[in-house]
């Protein structure tokens, strides 16, 4: 029998839990990679909210549709040669007053443009944790670890960061000397690429890491901590917690209940 | 950086001297060439100037400049015309730094900085704007070059746009007078500026309006640059009437 016990419904846990978030802040994450024939150098930013909490015996925790705001900056480099036809400017003959003199044809070598996007939005998600206790640095801590990731639905994100990139390849590709009469094929040819190679993939790919391994601090209690009698003159008392579960058990409704030995 | 500077010739630009005077010119190419230590490196070229018989010629002779182990060097390090003809430079490919061609001989200096008589530079505009071109020791003379953009989205505009950079438009300069002090051009056409009689014209070119402010087109009729000849603010008080 434990010496106490405490149990949080779910309405408690959905207070627990934007708590939680709150003292999560805001992620962040950086990185390079590659991505089909793009080099790509990113960093990204997310912050959870809202989502409501149900319990299930004997120790999981589902959160439905909590939401991950995020906001994506990142810079890829593509090599025009690979798009673009390779060519010469044909040599020119120009009647001057000494007759005519021609010029040599000028060979286009196109360059490696480096194309910076930035994009938010955010997306809803719904996933099982499984509950855990441990003693860390002398506090009891009761977390939640998420069990698997969860399938995003990034089609919609997908879609608007292929308008996004077509806007910043516009914009990057159109300071290459002698690009307009290319400007059309350049733009449809990388957002193509882009889009084959799988914007959601490549979104789940940055996105993923803020959720995989994703934990909430439930409840934080140092090992030994005071109390303080009712009526003094008596001492504060320290209590020691030996040891500290968590489950879910049903009485009626699903509580979180933490058992404590001290 | 301007868009052409005749002591600063890149790939894009072909800098040509008419030789009239029999005899050799000795030339460098290089950044400022005949800024040199007395020990520095000997890398003179020739143009070896033959008397014409008869009518004088007007054959051209192109060198293509290349870059290696730190030098620049023409394709024939000596070549013999008629006099009459012409020699151009320009450089091999796109990789070869910024040079200047400057020499002399019995006709006198000749340089892609200060063009005298008989002289040419042609350069291909890459990137539209509105660009003012100028002499830099006679701020009377100068005139505008405006490079539309073109957007291509069907094969027929794409030739359209190729064809209309299939020739040059050419600005003849003699002495303090331009025949021309406004152009038109697509985006890819190359302009010419052949100078007479002239001291020394040092031929800038500078972008003055970016793409934004101008209007992009598409090309309607792009196989014709626009010319005007007359009168352009106070400038065109020079240019030159045929």
């Amino acid at each position: 029998m434990p010496d106490v016990l405490a149990a949080i419904d779910e309405s408690a846990g959905n207070d627990i839990l934007m708590a939680a978030e709150a003292a999560l802040g805001t992620l962040s994450n950086s990185g390079s990679s590659s991505f089909g024939p793009f080099t790509v150098s990113h960093s990204e930013t997310a912050s959870l909210s809202g989502g409501s909490v149900m319990f299930s015996p004997p120790a999981t925790v589902s959160i439905d549709n909590c939401r991950l705001d995020y906001s994506l900056s990142f810079s890829f480099g593509f090599d025009l040669n690979s798009i673009l036809p390779h060519g010469c400017l044909p040599q020119i003959c120009i009647p001057t007053p000494w007759g005519d003199i021609c010029t040599p044809k000028i060979c286009i070598s196109w360059p490696t443009i480096s194309i910076p996007v930035s994009f938010s939005d955010h997306l809803t998600f719904s996933a099982d944790f499984g509950l855990g206790t441990h003693l860390t640095a002398g506090n009891w801590i009761v977390d939640i670890t998420i069990l698997a990731v969860p399938t995003l639905n990034l089609g919609a994100s997908a879609t608007a960061l292929i308008a996004a990139i077509g806007l910043a390849v516009a914009a990057a590709v159109s300071v290459v000397p002698l690009i307009g009469p290319f400007l059309a094929l350049a733009v449809a040819a990388i957002v193509g690429i882009f889009a084959i190679a799988s914007a959601a993939g490549f979104l789940g790919a940055l996105l993923t890491p803020f959720i995989s391994g994703l934990k909430f601090t439930l409840f934080s209690q140092p090992q030994t901590f005071p109390i303080i009698p009712a009526a003094p003159p008596d001492p504060a008392v320290p209590i020691t917690i030996f040891a500290l579960t968590a489950g879910v058990e049903t009485a009626g409704k699903n509580e979180l209940v933490l058992s404590v030995d001290v | 950086m301007s868009e052409f500077d005749g002591r600063t010739m890149r790939y894009i630009d072909t800098f040509g001297q008419r030789f009239t005077e029999a005899g050799t010119y000795r030339y460098r190419l290089g950044v400022s060439p005949y800024l040199r230590l007395p020990d520095g490196d000997d890398d003179e070229f020739e143009v070896v100037v033959a008397r014409g018989e008869g009518k004088a010629g007007s054959a051209q002779h192109h060198l293509s400049v290349s870059w290696s182990n730190g030098r620049f060097r023409p394709d024939r390090s000596r070549v013999e015309i008629r006099s009459g003809e012409t020699v151009t430079w320009a450089a091999a490919e796109a990789a070869v730094p910024v040079f200047e061609v400057a020499g002399a001989g019995p006709g006198g200096t000749f340089s892609s900085a200060s063009l005298q008589h008989e002289a040419l530079v042609a350069h291909v505009f890459m990137s539209p704007g509105r660009y003012r071109w100028t002499d830099a020791r006679d701020p009377d003379l100068g005139g505008t070059v405006k490079v539309r953009q073109v957007l291509t989205n069907t094969k027929t505009e794409f030739d359209a746009w190729v064809k209309s950079v299939s020739s040059g438009t050419l600005i003849r300069i003699v002495g303090e007078k331009a025949d021309k002090s406004q152009v038109e051009i697509p985006v890819g056409h190359t302009v010419c500026w052949t100078v007479e009689k002239s001291k020394g014209l040092a031929l800038r070119v500078d972008l003055v309006a970016d793409e934004a402010t101008e209007t992009p087109r598409t090309p309607a009729s792009p196989a014709r640059a626009k010319v005007s000849a007359g009168r352009s603010g106070g400038r065109a008080q020079k240019t030159l009437r045929r």
